[in-house]
This record gives structure tokens, C-alpha cells and sequence, in this order.
């Protein structure tokens, strides 16, 4: 899976570059975010702006990676495509993460915490 | 032009029970959809349930093993669209309708998985499991229109 990486003072910015967060490649996905959680990351902005389908699996990834941050951390979800966010409401996930509709506005959020 | 008649139109779609193949049933689904001049938000819903239901078949029914087939069975006419999804596996503990039940504040408790069904049954109108002789049947029914 291509992702990217950035960093921001100590916001880590996490942006697949793929299309799909899906069942065949969620693993791979959860295990770099848990990575970067162990090695002691709490707060991360991921940009979904590149990802057009996430199944349920993709979605459990990013809610196992949020448990993972702890209730001292935090994940920000940036700029996702109406697809990825009609997921969110189908399974009221959107209730339970911030969702801010750019990159910076997630950075910010998370730099004022 | 009508983009179909007033008969039924049907395809089957046949994959590998491998995760790595169900995007291909994802890029047919969007094919049919957007033939059928659906709206980009039904046609992704769409797409998302039928995964959903196919990703059960290979995790849960062939227990992730590779070598055995998924067919979806699309079939539409002016008022509906259904996909069947078969498998000869291990037949699923199918409960219709299963509440997606949490709470969005308690962190520590929030699902992981268990969201398939769940999305299934927001997304159609109708859905129904059964398991005979063998072959286990998901059909899901959409209303068009």
C-alpha cells in the first residue's frame, strides 16, 4: 500500500495514496498506523483525500489505530471524498471522529490540543 | 435511449475466494451502476454492500482460503437491482438485521468489525440469507427509482 508521511511540529500526517482501504490491504494499513503508535505518535491526521472506497474492514484499521492512541490521543480525519464519508455515516463513525474538511484546518486542530 | 428493456438483464460475476480479486467485483458493480445512470451516491452504496457481502463469503464462509468461488449474480430491471452472492462454504450465522449498537463516546468499546450486515442492511431494502444442499445464498435487493 503507498502511503505518505509527514510531520508537523508533533501532528504525524498519514495520506494513502491509493484508492481503496479495503479488506485485502487493511492489514497492512493498520499495521504501519499501530507502528507508528507504538513508537509513540498520539496524534495523527489522516488524509483521505486520495481514497475513493473503504469497506468495513479498512474502517475497523483506523478505529482499532484510534483505540490504540489512547484517550490522550487523538486521529483527525482530513478531506475525505463523499464515498468515504457516506461510510462514516452509515456506521455513525462520524459521531465518533473529528472529520474537518482540509489537511491544515486537521493540523491545526490537533496543534492546539 | 433506456438503458435497458422491460425484461430482466442479468450477469454473473465469478471470482477466486481472495480478498486481493474483490476489487474486481467492486469495478463491475460501478460498471453496471453507472450504465444504469444510477446517482454516484447509490451506485457507491451499492458497490460498498456487495463488497461487503463477497468479503463475508471469503473471510468468514471459505475462511480466508484461496481456491474456491464467489459468484455474484446481478441481475436488474426498471425497478430493482439484486445481487446474489454464492459460495459453497461454511454456512454464516446470519442474524437480518443486526443493530450496529455502541457508544460513540466509550472509545475503549468501539467495533472493530462486525459492520458488514450492518452496512448491508442501511444500504438495501431488502436482504435475505439462505443455506441449502450446499450453497449458501445472500441476495440483495435495492429499489431504483
Amino acid at each position: 500500500m503507498r502511503i505518505e508521511e509527514s510531520r508537523n511540529r508533533d501532528v504525524l500526517v498519514v495520506k494513502p495514496m491509493d484508492r481503496r482501504i479495503d479488506a485485502s490491504s487493511a492489514g497492512a494499513f493498520k499495521s504501519l498506523l499501530h507502528d507508528r503508535i507504538q513508537g509513540g505518535q498520539r496524534r495523527i491526521v489522516l488524509n483521505l483525500s486520495e481514497v475513493d472506497f473503504i469497506d468495513s474492514t479498512g474502517l475497523g484499521a483506523i478505529v482499532s489505530s484510534l483505540k490504540a492512541v489512547g484517550e490522550a490521543g487523538e486521529i483527525v480525519i482530513a478531506n475525505p471524498q463523499e464515498t468515504v464519508m457516506s461510510l462514516f455515516r452509515l456506521t455513525r463513525m462520524n459521531r465518533v471522529f473529528q472529520i474537518l474538511p482540509s489537511e491544515e484546518e486537521a493540523v491545526a486542530s490537533l496543534s492546539k490540543s | 435511449m433506456e438503458p435497458f428493456s422491460d425484461q430482466v438483464a442479468r450477469i454473473n460475476i465469478s471470482i477466486d475466494s481472495c480478498l486481493d480479486q474483490v476489487f474486481m467485483v467492486g469495478a463491475a458493480i460501478r460498471g453496471i451502476c453507472a450504465e444504469l445512470q444510477l446517482a454516484a451516491g447509490v451506485a457507491s452504496q451499492l458497490e460498498l454492500a456487495v463488497i461487503e457481502g463477497v468479503n463475508n463469503a471469503v473471510k468468514h464462509a471459505y475462511e480466508s482460503q484461496a481456491g474456491h468461488c464467489v459468484e455474484v449474480i446481478v441481475a436488474v430491471s426498471r425497478e430493482w437491482i439484486r445481487f446474489e452472492i454464492c459460495d459453497e462454504g461454511k454456512p454464516l450465522n446470519f442474524q437480518r438485521g443486526t443493530a450496529l449498537d455502541y457508544d460513540p463516546h466509550d472509545r475503549k468499546n468501539l467495533p472493530e468489525g462486525g459492520m458488514g450486515l450492518h452496512i448491508m442492511g442501511r444500504v438495501m431494502d431488502e436482504i435475505s440469507y439462505s443455506s441449502r444442499e450446499g450453497r449458501n445464498r445472500l441476495i440483495l435487493c435495492k429499489r431504483l427509482g
